[in-house]
C-alpha cells in the first residue's frame, strides 16, 4: 500500500492510497490518475522513456523523470509529489520553466566554426543533455542568485569551449569568467541529473579554462592563492591565502575577524608545513602534456 | 581490538578548527583506536586545485592515498571536503591508464606508488559503524536532553555516485547514543556554501544564514557539523551579520560525542 | 468560451518545432523574413529528439544512386523518383552542414561520418551519433534557428488553419500557460507537426503524436494521401512497444523465436536487415506459428549477446538504458522482447518538392506548405527505409522554408472567423442530444485509450475488409459518447489539460476514422500495408486521397 501526496493548483495535496506494484513508473501513474480519476490533472510528459525531459518532479524532495522512477524505488511510503520549481506560480505538477531555457542564451549558444569539421572523433556529454531543468532548479547557487546561468547552460558552454572546430574561445571566457566561480560546489547537479551527466565537472573545466586569461578575476585569483599556499606549505593557510587575496592591509579586518577563534584556543599560530614538501613543489610544477 | 587506522585531519582542523583535531584525537585515544597519522600529508586541493589543474588534483591526493596505504587499510577524515576529494581521487583511479599516468609522476618526484587498495572513510561513518558504534555505546554517560540539529552538508553525500558510503542516519545515531535530542532537519543535504564564500559571498552567505535561521526556528542552541568547513562558514556568518537574537552554537559532532563519553 | 483573440503577425508562420519546422524555419529567416515557430512544447521536446539510429546519407554520387535504388525497391513502387533523387542528392550536403556547426557525428579513420547498416541497405550510409542522433541533430537545428533570429513560441497548442479569402492565411490556438486565444496571422504558413503514432495502442511515437496539423488539414478541407500506409517497427520494447531501434541489428543483433532460432533468414535474403514490413509479418507471423514467447506467446526475442559489452555501451547507450529501467535487464546478457509497434505514417498532407500542399485536384494551396512526417513527399512510398526520414524531414524542411520565404503574401485573416473556428471547436454538435443513450461518457484520456484499442484490432499490421467495418461503427459510437463530454474546468484556465487532452483526442477520432476509410479504399497489400483478405496479388500500385467533408469521409484512388 502506497500513499501519494500531489501537489494541486490551488496549493491542497491530494492524498491516494493505492494498492499498486512497486515496480509501476511514477508516470504511468500520473496517466491512471488522468485518464481514470480526475482529468483536470496536470503534469507533462513526451517520450515516456526518459530522453525528452519533460517529466521531472520532486518525490519527497528529492527530483526524478517521473518515467523513469518506480514508486516502489523510496524508503517510505509516503511520497509527497511536488512541481521541480518551486519558486514560479505552480499548476499541479507544472512549473514555469521560461528562466532555465533563457539561461542558455547567457552566452552565444551555437558554434561558431572555422570551416573545417575536426577529424577526431569529439563526442561531448552535453548532446546527452535532455534539457529536463532537474540540475537548474535544485541549484542553491541559481536560487539565491538570479544572474547565474546554472549548471546546464556551462555544461553547454564546455562543450563548446572543447570543440576543437569553435573559434571564439576568448569572448566565451570572457562571459564565463563571471558565471562559473558562482557555484558553490555542491554536488547536487551531479548528483540528480537523470543522463548521469557531470555539470559540476563541466564547471571546473571552465574555471580550469579561465586561468589563461589575461585579465584577473576575484575567482581566478583565489584559486591561484589556494595554489600558491599549497605550493609553499604543503597546505592551505588561511593567513597566507588572505593576504595573497587582499593585500597585507585589505587582509587585516579578515584575519582581526578570526581573533576570537583564537582566544577560544583553535587557532594555531605557527604554520605547519608538510613534511617531504619538495615532492608536493615537484608535483605541482609538472608540465602537462 | 580494533584495527589501525590512519588518520587524516585535513588543513583546517590542523590550523583553525583544533577544537575538532583535538576532539577526533581525543576520541579515537578512548577508544583505544590506534592510528596513524603521516606528516607527509598535504592539502587535498580544498575543492579548488581541481580548477586549476585536474591531474595535479589526482597526483597530490594520490600521493597522501599512497603514504596512507604504507601505514594501514583504512584512511579515516573528519572533513568532508577531504573525503570527497579523496573519494573522487580513488575512484577515478580505478582506471588503469589514468592511475598509471598518476603513478608516473609520483614516481617521478620519489613518492610511494599509489595501488588503489586503501578504504576511505569519514570520521561519521567511521564512529558509527557497527564495531565502533558497540564500543561507543559502553563508555556514553550523562545524557544532556538539549535539542541538537544535525547538519550534514554536501561533500559526505554527493555525488552518491563516488563515494563509498551514505552517511543517512548516522549523526542521529550518534547523537542520540548520546541523549541529545536531535531534530529532524528539512533538508540536512543542504550547502553551507564554503566554497563559494570568496567568489560567490551573497550566495555563501544566503546558505549559511538558512542553516542558522532553521535552527532557531526548531529551538535548536546547537547545530552539529560534519565538516570544519561547514561550522567555519555559519559561524564566521553569523559573527559577520551580528543580531540581538541569541544564535545556535556550531559544534562539530566530535566534540558532542566526546562531552558525554566517560 | 473565449472571448477574444491576442493577434500575433509574422511573414512565414511554422507549426512544429521537430527537425522539419527547424529546417524551414531557419531557412525561412536567412531569407529576411520574420520567422515565428509555434509548438506544443519546447521544441527540444519535439518527437524528433527522439529518433535514435541515425540519418540516411550516400557520401558518394555512385552511393547516392544506389540510395536512391534502394528508397524506391523498398517503396514498393509507390515513391515519387524525383522526390526520392532529390532527397538522396542532397543527403551529402546536409550531412556537411550538420558537421560544420557541430553535430558531433561518430567519425571513421578518414575522419568522415562513419556509416552502420541499416534496413534495406546494401552500403550502410546511416549516420550517427551514439543512438541519440535525433537529439544530437535537434540541438544543431534549434541553435542554428535561435541564430537566424527565429521567433519561439512554444506550449502554443494550434488548433485550426485560418484562411483569407482561399488562401492560408494563419492558425489559431490556445497559450496553454496562460490559457488565452492566439491568433497567428502568416504570409505564409507551414505545416510540421510530425506523426499520429498515438493513434495505437502499441506505438513507439512520444505522447505528443497526435497528428494535429494532419487533422488541421482535413477539417480545412484539405485531403490526405496514403494515410492507410503506416510503417511497424518490428522491435518495440514488449509490452509498452518503446521502441528498440533498427541500429541493434545494424550492429549485429538477430531476433530469435521460442525455439531460439534466428528465423529471419527463412524469411528473407537480408535475414535481420530486410526491409522493416518484412520483418514485422515475419514476426508476426512467427507468433501466429505459436513460436512466440511469454504466457500468451505476443513476443520475439533480440538478441544482442553477440555485440561486446564495450560496443553496447558506446554504440548503443540509450537501449541499454531503456532496457535497464524498463525491464531490469542488460542487452548484453539477457535477450530483450519484442513486438512489432506502430512507428511512422508514410502519407500525410500531399506536397510537391517545395513543400507546397496540394489539394485533391492537385493545385497548390496558396500559403500552405508542408515538410515532415506530417507531409507526403512521395519519398517513402508503401514503406519507408529505416533512416530516410530525418533526411526527409531536413531536405524538405529546408525546401519548404526557402519557398514559403519566397512566397509570403501580407495576410489578414478576420479575428471573428477564427474566434468562431475556435469556440466552434468547444461546442457540442446539435445532433448530441441529451436524451440519446449511449452509454458512459469517458474522460478524454479514456475516449483515447479506447481509440487506440479500436485502430489496433481493426486496422493495424494485418488488414481485411471484415475488421475495418467492425472497427468504424465501433469508432462512430465511441464519437458520440465522446461528444457529449462536459468539462470541468472553463477553457480560459490556465494549464487546462483538460482541454488539451479533448481537443487531441478529437484529432485522433477525426484520423482514426480517416485511416479506417483509407484503408478500407485500398484493396491489395503494398509494401507495409498488408491485406489478409486480399483476392488476386498484384501491386497495388496507386495512391489513395481521403478527404473530410461536411461530417463524411471519402476515400478515392489516384494514379502515380
Ligand atoms: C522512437 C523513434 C525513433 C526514430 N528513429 C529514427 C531514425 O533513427 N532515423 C530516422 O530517419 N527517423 C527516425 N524516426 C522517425 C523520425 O524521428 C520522425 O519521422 C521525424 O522526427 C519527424 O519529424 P517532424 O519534424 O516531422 O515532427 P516532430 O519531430 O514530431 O515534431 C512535431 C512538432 O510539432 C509540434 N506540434 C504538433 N502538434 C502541434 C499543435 N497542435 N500545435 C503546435 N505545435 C504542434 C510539436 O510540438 C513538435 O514540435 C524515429 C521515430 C521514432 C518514433
Ligand atoms: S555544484 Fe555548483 S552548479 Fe552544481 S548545483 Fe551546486 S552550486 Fe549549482
Ligand atoms: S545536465 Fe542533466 S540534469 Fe541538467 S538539464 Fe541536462 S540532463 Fe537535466
Ligand atoms: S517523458 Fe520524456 S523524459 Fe520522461
Amino acid at each position: 500500500m502506497i500513499i501519494l501526496r500531489i501537489y494541486r493548483r490551488d496549493g491542497h495535496y491530494d492524498v491516494h492510497q493505492l494498492d499498486i506494484k512497486p515496480e509501476t513508473k511514477l508516470l504511468t501513474l500520473f496517466e491512471q490518475i488522468r485518464t481514470g480519476i480526475d482529468p483536470t490533472f496536470a503534469f507533462s510528459s513526451g517520450c515516456r522513456h526518459g530522453i525528452c525531459g519533460s517529466c521531472a518532479v520532486k518525490v519527497n524532495g528529492k527530483p526524478v523523470l517521473a518515467c523513469k522512477t518506480e514508486i516502489g524505488s523510496f524508503r517510505s511510503g509516503v511520497l509527497r509529489i511536488e512541481p521541480l520549481n518551486s519558486e514560479s506560480p505552480k499548476i499541479d505538477l507544472l512549473s514555469d520553466f521560461d528562466g532555465f531555457y533563457r539561461s542558455f542564451s547567457s552566452f552565444p549558444d551555437f558554434l561558431e566554426p572555422n570551416g573545417r569539421p575536426t577529424k577526431e572523433n569529439f563526442l561531448p556529454e552535453a548532446t546527452r543533455c535532455i534539457q529536463c531543468g532537474i540540475c537548474y532548479y535544485s541549484c542553491p547557487s541559481v536560487s539565491y542568485d538570479k544572474e547565474f546561468s546554472g549548471p546546464a547552460a556551462a555544461l553547454k558552454q564546455d562543450r563548446f569551449l572543447s570543440d576543437p572546430a569553435d573559434t571564439i574561445t576568448e569572448s566565451r571566457l570572457e562571459e564565463a569568467v563571471g558565471e562559473v566561480y558562482r557555484c558553490v560546489k555542491c554536488y547536487r547537479c551531479t548528483e540528480y541529473c537523470p543522463r548521469s551527466l557531470d555539470p559540476e565537472k563541466a564547471i571546473e573545466n571552465i574555471r580550469t579554462r579561465c586561468l589563461t586569461r589575461k585579465e584577473e578575476t576575484i575567482g581566478t585569483f583565489h584559486t591561484k592563492a589556494l595554489f600558491d599556499s599549497i605550493y609553499h606549505y604543503g597546505k592551505i593557510n588561511e593567513t597566507f591565502t588572505a593576504r595573497y587575496l587582499f593585500g597585507f592591509w585589505g587582509s587585516l579586518p579578515l584575519i582581526l575577524s578570526g581573533l576570537p577563534f583564537l582566544f577560544k584556543r583553535r587557532v594555531r599560530l605557527r604554520p605547519v608545513k608538510a613534511a617531504n614538501l619538495k615532492e608536493i613543489r615537484r608535483l605541482l610544477e609538472m608540465e602537462n602534456d | 581490538m580494533i584495527d589501525p587506522i590512519v588518520f587524516f585531519p585535513g588543513c583546517m582542523p590542523a590550523s583553525i578548527a583544533r577544537h575538532q583535531y583535538r576532539a577526533e584525537q581525543k576520541i579515537l585515544k578512548k577508544l583505544d583506536i590506534p592510528y596513524h597519522e603521516c606528516p607527509e600529508f598535504s592539502c587535498c586541493g580544498g575543492g579548488h586545485l581541481q580548477d586549476a589543474d585536474d591531474i595535479k588534483f589526482l597526483a597530490l591526493n594520490a600521493r597522501n592515498l599512497a603514504y596512507a596505504e604504507q601505514h594501514g587499510d583504512v584512511l579515516v577524515t573528519g572533513c568532508s571536503t577531504c573525503y570527497r576529494n579523496m573519494a573522487e581521487t580513488a575512484f577515478r583511479l580505478q582506471n588503469e591508464r589514468l592511475r598509471t599516468a598518476v603513478n608516473a609522476r609520483l614516481d617521478a618526484v620519489g613518492a610511494p606508488e599509489y595501488q588503489g587498495k586503501i578504504r576511505i572513510r569519514h570520521m561519521l561513518n567511521f564512529l558509527a559503524s557497527p564495531e565502533i558504534f558497540s564500543l561507543l555505546e559502553e563508555q556514553t554517560s550523562s545524557p544532556r536532553p538539549v535539542n541538537v540539529l544535525p547538519f550534514y552538508g554536501c561533500h559526505i553525500k554527493r555525488p552518491s555516485s563516488i563515494l563509498p558510503e551514505n552517511p543517512d542516519g548516522n549523526m542521529e545515531k550518534l547523537l542520540t547514543l548520546c541523549g541529545y535530542l536531535v531534530r529532524p532537519m528539512r533538508d540536512p543535504y543542504t550547502c553551507c556554501g564554503f566554497h563559494g564564500e570568496i567568489t560567490a559571498p551573497s550566495v555563501s552567505q544566503a546558505l549559511s544564514a538558512a542553516v542558522s535561521e532553521e535552527a532557531v526556528e526548531q529551538q535548536c542552541p546547537i547545530i552539529a557539523t560534519v565538516c570544519p568547513l561547514c561550522s567555519f562558514n555559519i559561524e564566521s556568518h553569523q559573527m559577520r551579520n551580528k543580531t540581538k537574537r541569541k544564535m545556535p552554537e556550531i559544534i562539530p559532532f566530535e566534540e558532542l560525542l566526546l562531552t558525554s563519553l566517560k | 468560451m473565449f472571448t477574444n483573440l491576442n493577434p500575433i503577425s509574422c511573414d512565414v508562420l511554422v507549426i512544429g518545432a521537430g527537425l522539419a519546422g527547424l529546417s524551414a524555419a531557419a531557412e525561412a529567416a536567412r531569407a529576411g523574413k520574420k520567422t515565428i515557430v509555434v509548438s506544443k512544447n519546447h521544441p527540444l521536446k519535439s518527437h524528433s529528439a527522439a529518433a535514435a539510429g541515425g540519418i540516411n546519407a550516400a557520401m558518394t554520387p555512385e552511393d547516392a544512386v544506389l540510395h536512391c535504388e534502394e528508397t524506391i525497391t523498398a517503396g514498393c513502387g509507390l515513391c515519387d523518383r524525383q522526390a526520392v533523387e532529390i532527397l538522396c542528392n542532397s543527403a551529402a550536403d546536409i550531412l556537411g552542414k550538420f558537421r560544420k556547426y557541430g553535430t558531433p557525428f561518430r567519425l571513421n579513420e578518414n575522419g568522415e561520418p562513419e556509416g552502420r547498416p541499416f534496413g534495406a541497405m546494401s552500403t550502410p550510409r546511416t549516420r550517427f551519433v551514439g543512438d541519440y542522433t535525433g537529439a544530437a541533430l535537434m540541438q544543431t537545428a534549434f541553435e542554428q534557428a535561435e541564430k537566424a533570429g527565429v521567433r519561439f513560441e512554444y506550449d502554443v497548442f494550434l488548433t485550426d488553419l485560418i484562411k483569407d479569402g482561399s488562401r492560408i492565411a494563419g492558425a489559431c490556438g490556445i497559450r496553454f500557460r496562460s490559457g488565452t486565444a492566439e491568433l497567428f496571422s502568416a504570409g505564409a504558413v507551414i505545416l510540421a507537426t510530425g506523426g499520429a503514432g498515438a493513434l495505437f495502442a502499441v506505438n513507439s511515437n512520444g505522447i505528443g503524436s497526435t497528428g494535429d496539423g494532419c487533422a488541421m488539414a482535413l477539417r480545412a478541407g484539405l485531403p490526405l494521401k496514403n494515410w492507410e500506409l503506416v510503417q511497424f517497427h518490428p522491435t518495440g520494447l514488449y509490452p509498452s512497444g518503446l521502441l528498440i531501434s533498427e541500429a541493434a541489428r545494424g550492429e549485429g543483433a538477430v531476433l530469435r523465436n521460442k525455439e531460439m532460432e534466428a528465423f529471419m533468414p527463412r524469411y528473407h535474403e537480408k535475414g535481420d536487415l530486410a526491409p522493416r514490413d518484412a520483418v514485422t509479418r515475419a514476426i508476426l507471423t512467427e507468433i501466429k506459428c505459436g513460436r512466440g514467447f511469454g504466457r500468451r506467446g505476443d513476443f520475439v526475442l533480440l538478441d544482442c549477446r553477440a555485440l561486446s559489452p564495450e560496443r553496447l555501451t558506446e554504440r548503443l547507450p540509450e537501449i541499454c538504458d531503456l532496457t535497464e529501467t524498463m525491464l531490469h535487464i542488460h542487452p548484453s546478457t539477457h535477450l530483450i522482447p519484442v513486438l512489432p509497434t506502430a512507428h511512422y505514417f508514410m502519407g500525410g498532407v500531399p506536397t510537391d518538392t517545395e513543400g507546397h500542399v496540394l489539394d485533391a485536384i492537385g493545385f497548390a494551396v496558396p500559403g500552405l506548405f508542408a515538410a515532415g512526417e506530417c507531409s507526403w513527399t512521395g519519398v517513402h512510398g508503401a514503406n519507408r527505409v529505416g533512416g530516410n526520414s530525418l533526411l526527409e524531414a531536413t531536405v524538405f524542411g529546408r525546401r519548404a522554408g526557402k519557398a514559403a520565404a519566397a512566397e509570403t503574401v501580407p495576410a489578414s485573416p478576420d479575428p471573428n472567423e477564427a474566434l468562431r473556428t475556435l469556440n466552434g471547436r468547444l461546442e457540442p454538435p446539435a445532433s448530441a442530444s441529451e436524451a440519446e443513450e449511449t452509454g458512459k461518457i469517458p474522460s478524454p484520456l479514456e475516449c483515447r485509450r479506447e481509440l487506440k484499442e479500436i485502430l489496433s484490432t481493426s486496422c493495424g499490421a494485418v488488414h481485411t475488409t471484415i475488421r475495418h467495418k467492425q472497427g468504424a461503427t465501433r469508432l462512430s459510437l465511441l464519437e458520440r459518447r465522446f461528444r457529449k463530454y462536459r468539462f470541468r474546468l472553463p477553457p480560459e484556465r490556465a494549464c487546462n489539460t483538460e482541454l488539451k487532452d479533448w481537443l487531441e483526442t478529437d484529432n485522433l477520432l477525426l484520423l482514426g476514422a480517416a485511416l479506417l476509410t483509407a484503408a478500407e479504399e485500398r484493396s491489395e497489400s503494398a509494401g507495409a500495408f498488408y491485406r489478409e483478405d486480399q483476392i488476386y496479388a498484384g501491386g497495388s500500385l496507386y495512391h489513395t486521397l481521403t478527404e473530410y467533408r461536411k461530417g463524411r469521409f471519402s476515400a478515392e484512388r489516384r494514379p502515380l
